[in-house]
This record gives C-alpha cells, sequence and structure tokens, in this order.
C-alpha cells in the first residue's frame, strides 16, 4: 500500500459495507445483477421514480422519512416516501392536465425544495424528461439552455422569474406552462404564471407510473465544452440501476440511514446523489435550504446524527479555513462515511478529515456524461489521499493515448500520464447530446468513450488527476465553458475581444479569469473594468461571470485568428509557453 | 472613522466585487445574498476586502457578520483598532 493510504473508519457493530472487498467484488460484479437487484424481476419496465419512492412504499417502508429539509431559521420540514408518492402523482396528473405529453421536458429553477423533490419525481413518473436547472445562473445562460432543450415546462419562484425570466420569456417560444412556487401565501402572480400549489391542491393523488423502458430519456442535465453553446446530456431511465448500485457500492447506503448531500440540484450530483440514488435505498435525506455555513454544517451533522456525508472540495476547504476548533464543538459519532466529489480533492483535504473528524474524506470522480460515480475510494480499507480511487465494479476504466495511425490504446506501464477512457456499456452513460448526433460520435475513439481529463494510474489501480485536456474550467465544482462567458462579455458595447481561462484558486479550485481588448477608442480605466464585470455577472449570474477582468491590448491569436487561451494560462501562470510558432500578436 | 464613513467604504468595496448590484435599491437591513445574485465566493472576497481595508482580522466564525450591509459595518465599527 502507498504511503498516503489512510485507514477508513470501520463498519459500526451490526452494519457490513455493501462492498467489503474489492477484488471479490469487481470479479463477481455484473450489470444484469444489479438491475435485477433493484426491481427483483424481469419487467421489462423501469422507470426511475417508480424505483425511488413507489418502490419503498410496495416494501411497506411508506412511513419511513424520504427526506428532512431544514430551512434558515432551522424549522425541520419532514417528508415520508408515502407523502412524496402522493405528490408525485398529483404532478403527474397536473403534467396530463396542463396537455404537457409524454417525452416532453419540465424544468426546474429552485433551491433545494420540496417542491423540487415532487416535480423531479413528479415528471418522470409521467414519462416527461426531467430538465434541472443551476438557480446561481444568470437570464443569459439560462435563456439558452431553455432554448436548447425545448422546455415545456419552468417550475421557478417568482423571485427567480421576476430577475432572469421574465425578460427573455417572449424568446421562448417553446415554453407553454411557468408554474410558481409561492415563497408566502400573499405573494402576486407574475403575468403569465400559474400557482404551482393551487394545480397540485386539485389533482387526483393516483396516478399509474408510466411503462417506460431502460432506453427512454429521462433526465436532461446541461454541461459546459470549450467551444460553442452548452451539451444537453440526456440519460435514461437506465441511469437509476447505476445510480442506486453506486449510491450502495461506494456512498455504502443502508435502509434508514441518515444522508447528506450537499450538492446543488442544478447540477447531475445534486439529482443523481441528492435525490435518486439514495431514494432507491430508502435512507433519510437531510436537505439544507441554505447556504454553505461552516456552524450550520458542523450543527447539522451533530444534531441530524448524519451518518453519510457526500460534499465537495470547495466547501472542505472553506470548512479547513475556517479551523478546527470549530469542528471540535460538537461530536460525531453517527458519522462513518465522508465523500467528496466535483473536482480532486486534494491530500491535504484528505488528511484534514482525520484531524477533524477522526476519519478521512473519501475522493470520488464521475461527470454528467457519466451519469453515476466511475473511480472511488471505497468505505471499506483504505484510502489513498490525494487519488481519485478505484473503478467502480462493472467500470472498465484505463488510462488511453493517441496513436500515431490515430487510434487509441491503453495504456499499460503505471504512473504514465494520458486521457481517462471507460468502456462503453454500463447503464447510466449518457444516451446523448441533445440535438447533437456528431459531438455524441465525437466523444467516442475505438471502443472508449473518451472523458477529457488527464490522470495516470498507478500500479494498484489507483488514479491520479493531472488537469483537463481542453480549456474548460472547474469552479466551485461547476464546468464552467470560456465561450459562454466570452459571448457575454462580447455583448458589452466596448469589448472587442475576449478571452476567458481559469486560474487556481485555494478555495473553489480554479476562477474563472476574463482578458478583454477593448474597441479602437475606448480607453481601458476602473470605471469601465467595473461596468464589464457588472454587465457580465447580470447576463452570465455570480457563479458563471469572471472574479477577475484584465485589460488586453492584443490578445494573442495563432495565425487564423483564434485566440490561444492555453498562452494565456501559461503567461498568467508562468509556465512554459511552449510552440508559438503560429502565434501572431502581443510580443 | 464613524459609521457613516464605514458605510460608504462598506458599498465601495462591496460594489467592486459585484458591481451588478444596484445600490440605490440596497436594503442595509436585509442579507446581501437575500437581494442580489451574491454567492458564497463572493461573501468570502468581501471578507478578505473588508479585512484589507480595514487591517482588521475577521475569523471566518465572523463571516456571518457581514452578511447584510448594516451588521457589517457594526462589525468594523466594533472592531476597529483604537484611534483608526
Amino acid at each position: 500500500m502507498s504511503e498516503h493510504s489512510i485507514a477508513s473508519r470501520a463498519a459500526p457493530p451490526g452494519l457490513s459495507h455493501h462492498l467489503a472487498d474489492y477484488a471479490a467484488a469487481r470479479r463477481s460484479f455484473t450489470w444484469e445483477h444489479a438491475r435485477l437487484a433493484l426491481t427483483g424481476g424481469s419487467d421489462p419496465r423501469l422507470n426511475i421514480a417508480y424505483e425511488a419512492v413507489d418502490r419503498q412504499v410496495q416494501r411497506g417502508c411508506g412511513v419511513w422519512l424520504a427526506a428532512r429539509f431544514i430551512d434558515r431559521a432551522g424549522v425541520r420540514v419532514d417528508l415520508t416516501y408515502s407523502q412524496l408518492q402522493r405528490s408525485c402523482a398529483r404532478f403527474a396528473n397536473v403534467l396530463g392536465a396542463l396537455g404537457i405529453g409524454r417525452g416532453a421536458a419540465v424544468a426546474t429553477l429552485l433551491g433545494r425544495t420540496p417542491e423540487l423533490f415532487t416535480v423531479a419525481l413528479g415528471a418522470l413518473k409521467a414519462g416527461n424528461v426531467f430538465c434541472p436547472l443551476f438557480s446561481a445562473f444568470g437570464p443569459e445562460p439560462l435563456k439558452t439552455r431553455l432554448m436548447l432543450g425545448h422546455i415545456q415546462v419552468l417550475v421557478t419562484t417568482a423571485t427567480f422569474y421576476r430577475r432572469k425570466v421574465e425578460g427573455i420569456r417572449a424568446l421562448l417560444g417553446e415554453l407553454r406552462q411557468v408554474l410558481i412556487v409561492r415563497e408566502d401565501a400573499n405573494e402576486a402572480l407574475p403575468a403569465g404564471t400559474t400557482d404551482f400549489a393551487e394545480l397540485l391542491r386539485e389533482a387526483s393523488e393516483l396516478f399509474q407510473t408510466a411503462a417506460t423502458r431502460d432506453t427512454d430519456v429521462a433526465l436532461l442535465h446541461f454541461t459546459s465544452g470549450t467551444t460553442g453553446m452548452p451539451k444537453g446530456v440526456t440519460l435514461t431511465h437506465a441511469a437509476v440501476i447505476a445510480q442506486h448500485a453506486t449510491s450502495e457500492l461506494v456512498l455504502d447506503l443502508h435502509p434508514q440511514e441518515v444522508y447528506w448531500c450537499t450538492a446543488d440540484p442544478g447540477w447531475v450530483t445534486g439529482i443523481a446523489y441528492g435525490l435518486i440514488g439514495p431514494l432507491t435505498c430508502a435512507v433519510t435525506m437531510i436537505v439544507d435550504r441554505e447556504e454553505f455555513d461552516p456552524q450550520r454544517w458542523y450543527q447539522i451533522l451533530a444534531e441530524e446524527h448524519v451518518n453519510v456525508w457526500y460534499t465537495a472540495p470547495t466547501a472542505i476547504r472553506m470548512l479547513m479555513k475556517a479551523g478546527t476548533e470549530l469542528t471540535r464543538a460538537h461530536q460525531y459519532p453517527h458519522l462513518r462515511l465522508m465523500a467528496s466529489v466535483g473536482e480532486p480533492l486534494n491530500a491535504e483535504a484528505v488528511i484534514w478529515g482525520v484531524q477533524a473528524f477522526g476519519q478521512p474524506f473519501h475522493d470520488t470522480w464521475w461527470q454528467t456524461e457519466t451519469g453515476a460515480i466511475m473511480i472511488a475510494n471505497f468505505a471499506a480499507g483504505e484510502v489513498v489521499a490525494g487519488s481519485m480511487g478505484r473503478a467502480v465494479p462493472g467500470i472498465d476504466a484505463a488510462v488511453v493515448r493517441r496513436t500515431a495511425a490515430g487510434g487509441i490504446e491503453a495504456i499499460d506501464s503505471p504512473d504514465e500520464v494520458g486521457e481517462i477512457a471507460l468502456r462503453p456499456g454500463w447503464p447510466s452513460m449518457f444516451s446523448g447530446y441533445l440535438d447533437n448526433p456528431e459531438r455524441y460520435r465525437a466523444s467516442f475513439h475505438d471502443g472508449w468513450y473518451l472523458a477529457g481529463d488527464l490522470a495516470r494510474r498507478d500500479r494498484e489501480g489507483y488514479f491520479w488527476f493531472i488537469g483537463r485536456a481542453d480549456d474548460v474550467i472547474k469552479s466551485s465544482g461547476h464546468l464552467i465553458s470560456p465561450f459562454e462567458v466570452e459571448s457575454a462579455l462580447m455583448q458589452h458595447p466596448a469589448v472587442a475581444q475576449a478571452a476567458v481561462i481559469g486560474i487556481p484558486d485555494p478555495i473553489a479550485g480554479q476562477a474563472v479569469k476574463a482578458f478583454v481588448e477593448l474597441k479602437s477608442g475606448v480607453a481601458p480605466d476602473e470605471a469601465l473594468r467595473l461596468k464589464i464585470l457588472g454587465h457580465a455577472r447580470h447576463l452570465l449570474g455570480a457563479a458563471v461571470a469572471p472574479r477577475e477582468i484584465a485589460f488586453s491590448q492584443a490578445l494573442p491569436r495563432t495565425r487564423s485568428g483564434k485566440i490561444m487561451r492555453r498562452l494565456l494560462r501559461a503567461r498568467e501562470l508562468g509556465l512554459p509557453e511552449g510552440d508559438l510558432s503560429t502565434l501572431e500578436g502581443e510580443p | 472613522m464613524d459609521i457613516r464613513d464605514i458605510r460608504t467604504r462598506l458599498l465601495e468595496l462591496l460594489t467592486t466585487i459585484a458591481p451588478d448590484i444596484d445600490a440605490a435599491h440596497l436594503n442595509p437591513q436585509r442579507a446581501l445574498r437575500d437581494q442580489f445574485d451574491f454567492d458564497s465566493m463572493d461573501a468570502l472576497h468581501f471578507a478578505t476586502a473588508v479585512s484589507e481595508a480595514f487591517g482588521i482580522d475577521i475569523p471566518e466564525r465572523d463571516y456571518a457578520s457581514l452578511a447584510s450591509l448594516e451588521s457589517a459595518a457594526q462589525f468594523v465599527l466594533s472592531h476597529l483598532p483604537a484611534g483608526a
């Protein structure tokens, strides 16, 4: 074992890990068995909402708590599996009553609310496609996603609607219904919207789950590439097989355990492991409606007796910054597994877990396109600090390189850097990029799905993250397309050109930095810089907009006119600039 | 430095981090993140900027005191070094 390995916390008495012996699990695991273990039979129908909710009720677990929502004041709202089943059935009926056909896309622009659970699972139950949107997006990214996603129904709050959607509504020809979740009963409804609660109240709580199949599209998640528009990643109902299997194998969830996933429901983690996977394991989910706050988080971990906690490197680094004194204000005797996802977790953060909680964080790796965790440090055995972990049972992961002939070959020798590649065939593998079959096909080469992340694999099979193979920025765990940010910047009347890169940030992993070339005759000054920053934040939202803007007289370009982000990044970080033979522009 | 100077300086810092904030409609009593698109990274940058501008140490546990403009002003006032 490596010098970086740290023992996980032992399973408490009476509980055995789902995955106790890694080698044995890899030998015996098959996806056919996983499907059978989930559904209990060979019925060709498969529906995520049914597996997440109805199945637990059918098993007699309807009175168990599915979720506990905690608001700012600390008020708890509990939701049982039976209650969730009824509210989902009501929403499925609402969609029918509104004339929304099966397969049409239903989106949410909501925080972590009970209504989000109802809409997501109700839409899936009705055979509709569910698309979560990140509530920190500004109007511009929302417009793009609502259009590309052919969204017919949007469920949001009046605040979000007025701030982000009302101004772009006229452009959204396919958007038929906007349903408003009222934040207080006296709140006025914006024009052209309908009260969500009222529709739900009038609907029946009986609904026959749509007879969906494994291959039917269920989820639409937007993710970012280097160039062009955001990509609409589609996952099918079969994703639930892998999301359930990994909730057991990696997160080690057992029925009635208390589980807290801190991810935002606007991203794939917040749905796969903040909703679907854990419900299929019949756990109680803790849902904190507030934003990050160290004292509050420690209090929740302690008071709610959280057993398994799935969080993100940015949050862990903020907790580290706040110091272990705060951690030690509480005790966590129930906490037995801490896992992390979103970006690579540095070894210091893993080890800090031991100092603060007496146990390490378990890093995991996956992406929107994989639909479920692919590489992980497992609950049983040891964590290798700073490593992404090993391939999940049922997943054939490798590090590959391109051959001179243009093909792909797996790298067999340990510790050599290449691109992470996965053999297609696992059930949560994305079924397409919406309306973009060429881009989908281009993700596969020689029988491998290429993930776009560079890594090395050591002798023991542990993967170590190196970097992205492209220019995509990862900030606070969110993928940000430089193209999308540059396009927004160029909408400002003073901006001629913009180039956007990720720069290292001690908390967020990467922060967005923009270099802006002004139109001729426009003088760069601080007032203009702030105006452009304000413009970008207004269009994109704080989470996507640059944190820093610098003026550049002439951005470095290739001879064909393409801006060289790689060179900007090298200059920013003081790295070697590489081959500049095709470069024009700044000396 | 009196409370009015502090408020003015805080508003400058705030609109440097988030120039999209509409100062005319800012309610100083309400949490910034309830009024504007002001995320946790913004809050962190604001805390760092306040700490540097006023020369005061702000431990993480006190970040909650910077949630609204008025609570931030009161926090700064009570932590300013004597004679500042």
